[in-house]
Formats: structure tokens, C-alpha cells, sequence
């Protein structure tokens, strides 16, 4: 009966094809989607910002200023209405060295530019601004003198400021929003497998199979939980195709490190957790949800709130502290946190507070996913 | 009938739902032995889901009881030998006819799948779309289906809800030959629907419910009109002589008269011989027709 069951749901899931799309289609485009978002690097973003200079006067400050924004990789006096406008005024370099210093740089911006672009114009003005400092001091002192060329002067200034090496970075430091899009989008795709698990229990009870099957030798838990086992293989079918493109192809496609196949091994045990806790809470909403419309509005609207509070819309660091504790009430927390740790750091182990929090959470879902279709069952009634 | 032929009993049954503050069902008593085919008619509402759904376990009686084989093991009997043939197809279209089978067959338990698909498929006519999926069926072909799964079974009583409905005429009589067929091997088969002909070709019994209670409709056809054509005009004076000797005696034309309500249409005639009438040209004593009586019954409701 279990293979008969895990056959049946099998054709029946790669026999309809919006199942397909949801399962498959949905998370791969969105992960391809992320990945090509995310993938720009900070220079390739600030190539695509103009900014406009405008002084009263002319002096040295204000001529380095404008060659480490460009620099910088900023489109500077190119565009008639610019993303931001700097309007310096004739007090500007004596600002520089001043104790307490007046504002003598005004900013303003489109009201179009988002706000992480804006900030990020802010930090490389700071930085530019205090590289004209130093220049202006290292000039003043006689360790860089103005006949030198330039871009020789550029480079004794930046070479005491972007290559410190003081720091040694323990991780990656490219491509992390890549690298942590890619987990979150994948356990977004593995959460859908709601709806084919509410669509079929929901064809089953208005077509009458349900009914008909009360009269067969086979309890209803049994024959539930038969269900639950051949959705979960649907579901880690789904999720290794996921984690195998997710984790080993579009990595290769941005220039990200990649994960081997072989390597792929040490997620299978935490996918399979995170698998079991998408399908008994799939099921838990399924065996309430009445109708088709239900199915997609409620099953498909927990989920992107789910995956709204669990950071895999935004990421969780950025979001206030009431937030990041509301996140630990969901699954798809737990289940993104974990796959992260093997993606980005090549985890070879279990997590035990990111699998242990999805293990309980299968099992109450599932219990309850059980007691509820047996009350869904016992409120049948031949039509 | 032996006690040891009856199937199913229902004793003084009563049902109401929590969200009703009268019964739906009230003092059903029914006995259903081997091999019958009882027929339930009556409007939508009648009541007929909730005593189906009674006899299959989906409902438990208010009061009253339910015996099985004269047995309270309820949920053993019905997984063991009743099917259902739901009016909806109950199975999966997009699957094909015999993976449909297969699929229902698996959960039986202790027979030979093999066969017993093989047996279903002969006996519904299927194996010329055995291959093909349940959605791309014609309606007559996926009746066959919805009833060749439930006789995977080889149930002791097939519940069957309009099972030939919007259906060809071939595969029509193919379900309804069938049934009857199965019904001469000993299975007892409980047939609702609307189409009252088709009822009155199956079933022995027929009952309808009307405001929770069960009629038995055979009963009310013991009571047709006996109508006598005579060859000449009767005039009063005759009819007051056949009042005095019959009750409920109708003039209903010139030369014809009806006798209402007739239970016993011989002694009647054997009476109305003792008279000098005109000479009788016809009689004409039929039952009235199901959908008459349908009609009678069920109009005010």
C-alpha cells in the first residue's frame, strides 16, 4: 500500500504541471533571479550613480575630492539632474583641518535613490573626504610633494588606506548576499509543497475518494500518514534537485565558490529535516484548508509570511531585535540558518539549534496534522 | 427470510445535527437482507445523505441502532464488505484506469490484485481504455470506473448514489445489467436517484423520505385506483347501487367509473358481478407510476 501510495502521488505530482512550477520552476527562477541581483559588486554599483559637484570657488581640496569619487567609481558632472548633488562651499578646505568644523558640504539627493544606495554615496564620501585630508596633510608635511605626478600622489595616499593589512578575515567576504540568498530561496521552494499537499486532499474530499476510502481496510491515520511518507519523498526529490543547482550550478555562473557533489552529501541529513518539517506543516495547513482558493491564498500566504519574518527576504541581521526573536518561531528560520552554515561555511555537521528546533517542530506538526484529519474525516458526509 | 439473510437493520433511528433543533431522521427502522435491491427516492434535503451516511459509518445515530450481520461491530463490516459509489467520480483523473485500480486495489488487504483488477475491468467492459487516463474518458466510461473500484471489493453491499447519471444509453444499461447481475450473485444493493424508472427496474423495495420519516412506497402502490369501462352510459341510479355495495366508487366519464384507493381489486370485481350492470369493456388496474406517486408525495415538501 506505502509503494502503491508513493507511486500514486508521484504521477499525480509530475503529471500536473502547476504542481511542477510550484515545486521547481518557482524556487529555481527565484534563486537565478537573487543570484543576478545580488551578484553586482560594490564597484559595479557605484558606476551607476551620478553625482554632481558645484563650488563657489576653486582650490586644491575640491580638485582631490572630485578624483576620489571618481575614483570611487562614481559618474561625476555627467548627468543634467544627477542622484546626488554635493555643493561645497568656499569654506571648504579650511573645514578640512578645522577641531569642530561647520557643515560646508551640502548633500542632497533624488528622491528616487533607495536608501542603501544613498548611505552607501554617504560612506564613500566620508572615506574620499578624508583622503583629501590626508592628502592635503602628507603634502604639508613633505611626504608626498606636488611635482609628482598625480595619480603617483593618489597612490602613496591610497596605499595608507585601503591596504591596511591589519585585518584577517576568518570568512569570505565576496558575494555573501549571494551566498545566503541561494539557502533561503531554496527552503522557500521546499515549504511550497503545501499547496500539491492541499490541492490533492482537497480533490480527494469534494470528489468523494475520501469517503470511498473510509470504506476500505485502511485506517484513516494509516492511510494519511501513507500520504505524509509519499509527499515527503516528492519533497526531497525537490529539495535535492534545488540543493544540487542551487549549491553546485548558479554559484558557477556569478563566479561564487561553489559547492562539490560530493560535498553535497553532508546536507542531505539536515535537508531531510528540513524537508520533514515542510511537508507535516504542509500538512497541518492542508488538512484544515477547505477549497482550491484557500489552498493558494492561505497555504501560499503563510509561506511568504513565513519567509518574510525568518529573513529570507531581508536579511535577519538588518532587522530590529523584535524581529530577529519573532523569527525564531518559524521553521523556515531554522531550516535557511542551517543551510546557510553548510553552503557558506562548508559545514560538514548537524547544527544541533538549527536541526533540533525543526525535529520537534515535524513532530507536533505532524501529530497534529494527524488528529486533524481525522476530525476533518469524521465531519464527512456523503453528499 | 432467515435472520440469518438479513445484512443490515435499522432499529428506531434517530439523527440531528448539533446546528438543528429538530431531527433530520426520526424512527427509521429498516431490514435489508442478502441479495436485496432497496431503492431510496425522495427531493434533496429528504434526508437520504444523512441515513447513507448512517449506514456507512460517516454519522452516528442519535439514538437507535445499527446492527451489521446482526452485529454492532460497525466499522468491521463496512471496511470488510460494504463499497460506495459516490455520484462525484471518486478517483483520480489524472491517472490512467488501471493505475486507478491498482492504486485502490493496494489498499485491500489479503486478496490477489491481479485477478480481482482483472475481474473489474471485465466486468465494467474497461479494458479498451485501460491505458487510458480517467480524465480522458467519456462520462460513460468514468461511471464504469467509479463502479468497477468499488467492486474491487467484491462488497456484500454496494451503495450506489445516481450511479447513471448524464451517461450514454449503452453504458447505462451496461451499469444497470450489471447490478442486476450482482445482485443474483446475493449482493444487496441500496440504489438512490432521481431517475425514478431506473429505480423501479432495480430495486424490490422502495422507500422515500419525507420530513425524516421512511415511506415505504410499495405499500402506497397497494393502493391504486381500479378504473371500469362499461358499453353503455351508467346512470345514477346504478351508481348509487354500486355505492351502497363499494366505497370510494368515482364517476369519471359517462360510462366509466373508478374505484379509489382499491386494495383488493378481484373482490371488487366479484362483487360488482352480483349486480346487473352494463356489460364491462374494460378494466383497467395498474399501479400508479413511481413518478405519480413521487409527485404525490413530495410535492408539498
Amino acid at each position: 500500500m506505502i509503494k502503491a501510495s508513493i507511486t500514486k502521488e508521484f504521477r499525480l505530482i509530475f503529471s500536473d504541471l502547476h504542481s511542477l512550477a510550484v515545486l521547481f520552476l518557482m524556487p529555481i527562477s527565484f534563486m537565478l533571479i537573487m543570484t543576478f541581483a545580488l551578484s553586482n559588486k560594490a564597484q559595479d554599483i557605484t558606476q551607476s550613480v551620478t553625482i554632481n559637484i558645484s563650488s563657489n570657488s576653486t582650490n586644491q581640496a575640491e580638485a582631490l575630492l572630485n578624483v576620489y569619487l571618481d575614483n570611487a567609481g562614481f559618474k561625476l558632472n555627467e548627468a543634467a539632474k544627477p542622484d546626488v548633488s554635493l555643493s561645497l562651499s568656499t569654506q571648504f578646505e579650511q573645514a578640512l583641518f578645522q577641531d569642530e568644523p561647520e557643515k560646508v558640504v551640502l548633500f542632497s539627493k533624488k528622491n528616487s535613490l533607495s536608501p542603501q544606495i544613498a548611505s552607501l554615496v554617504e560612506q564613500h564620501l566620508q572615506i574620499a573626504l578624508a583622503k583629501v585630508k590626508l592628502h592635503l596633510y602628507l603634502r604639508d608635511t613633505g611626504q608626498i610633494s606636488e611635482s609628482q605626478p598625480l595619480s603617483e600622489q593618489i597612490a602613496s595616499v591610497t596605499s595608507q588606506t585601503d591596504q591596511l593589512k591589519l585585518v584577517e578575515f576568518s570568512h569570505q567576504v565576496s558575494y555573501q548576499a549571494v551566498q545566503h540568498s541561494i539557502p533561503s530561496w531554496l527552503v522557500f521552494g521546499v515549504f511550497f509543497i503545501v499547496l500539491p499537499i492541499s490541492i490533492t486532499l482537497i480533490s480527494e474530499t469534494q470528489n468523494g475518494t475520501l469517503i470511498r476510502v473510509t470504506t476500505f481496510p485502511i485506517s484513516n491515520k494509516h492511510y494519511f500518514a501513507a500520504k505524509l511518507l509519499a509527499f515527503y519523498l516528492v519533497s526531497l526529490a525537490q529539495g535535492l534537485v534545488l540543493l544540487v543547482i542551487g549549491f553546485c550550478f548558479i554559484p558557477l555562473l556569478v563566479d561564487v565558490p561553489s559547492v562539490s557533489i560530493g560535498h553535497l552529501i553532508y546536507a542531505l541529513p539536515f535537508l531531510a529535516i528540513t524537508c520533514a518539517s515542510a511537508v507535516t506543516f504542509g500538512a497541518l495547513i492542508a488538512s484544515q484548508i477547505q477549497t482550491h482558493e484557500q489552498a493558494i491564498v492561505v497555504g501560499g500566504g503563510i509561506n511568504i509570511l513565513l519567509a518574510a519574518i525568518s529573513g529570507l527576504m531581508v536579511p535577519l541581521d538588518i532587522m530590529p531585535k523584535a524581529m530577529q526573536s519573532i523569527a525564531q518561531l518559524s521553521p523556515m528560520h531554522y531550516a535557511s540558518s542551517g543551510l546557510k552554515n553548510l553552503f557558506i561555511s562548508h559545514s560538514e555537521l548537524l547544527t544541533f539549534n538549527t536541526s533540533l528546533p525543526l525535529i520537534v517542530f515535524s513532530v507536533v506538526c505532524g501529530v497534529f496534522a494527524l488528529w486533524l484529519f481525522e476530525l476533518k474525516v469524521r465531519k464527512l458526509k456523503w453528499k | 427470510m432467515t435472520s440469518k439473510d438479513v445484512l443490515i437493520q435499522l432499529a428506531d433511528l434517530r439523527f440531528r445535527y448539533q446546528s438543528n433543533d429538530f431531527d433530520t431522521l426520526h424512527n427509521i427502522s429498516l431490514t435489508i437482507s442478502a441479495g436485496e435491491c432497496i431503492g431510496l427516492i425522495g427531493p434533496n434535503g429528504a434526508g437520504k445523505s444523512t441515513l447513507i451516511s448512517l449506514i456507512t459509518g460517516l454519522l452516528q445515530p442519535t439514538a437507535g441502532s445499527l446492527f451489521y450481520q446482526q452485529s454492532e461491530a460497525q466499522q468491521a463490516f463496512i471496511k470488510q464488505y460494504l463499497a460506495l459509489v459516490p455520484q462525484e467520480y471518486a478517483f483520480y483523473e489524472k491517472l490512467t484506469v488501471m493505475q486507478n485500480l491498482h492504486y485502490f486495489a493496494s489498499l485491500l488487504t489479503k486478496i490477489d490484485e491481479k485477478s480481482i483488477i482483472e475481474e473489474a475491468l471485465t466486468k465494467c467492459q474497461l479494458e479498451a481504455v485501460a491505458t487510458k487516463k480517467a480524465q480522458h474518458l467519456s462520462g460513460g466510461y468514468k461511471r464504469r470506473l467509479n463502479l468497477a473500484i468499488a467492486l474491487l471489493k467484491h462488497p456484500k453491499v454496494l451503495i450506489l448514489d445516481e450511479p447513471t447519471v448524464g451517461i450514454d444509453p449503452i453504458s447505462r444499461e451496461l451499469i444497470l445489467t450489471l447490478l442486476t447481475d450482482l445482485k443474483q450473485q446475493g449482493t444487496t444493493i441500496i440504489y438512490t436517484s432521481h431517475l425514478l424508472s431506473e429505480v423501479e427496474q432495480i430495486c424490490e423495495r422502495i422507500y422515500g423520505l419525507k420530513r425524516g420519516e421512511l415511506i415505504n412506497i410499495n405499500a402506497i402502490g397497494d393502493n391504486a385506483p381500479l378504473q371500469i369501462s362499461f358499453a353503455e352510459t351508467i346512470s345514477n341510479s346504478t351508481l348509487s347501487e354500486i355505492s351502497a355495495l363499494i366505497p370510494n366508487v368515482v364517476k369519471t366519464g359517462d360510462s366509466q367509473l373508478t374505484i379509489e384507493r382499491c386494495k383488493e381489486p378481484l373482490f371488487i370485481l366479484a362483487q360488482l358481478n352480483q349486480l346487473s350492470l352494463p356489460t364491462i369493456c374494460e378494466i383497467n388496474f395498474s399501479t400508479l407510476h413511481l413518478e405519480n406517486y413521487y409527485k404525490e408525495l413530495f410535492t408539498e415538501q
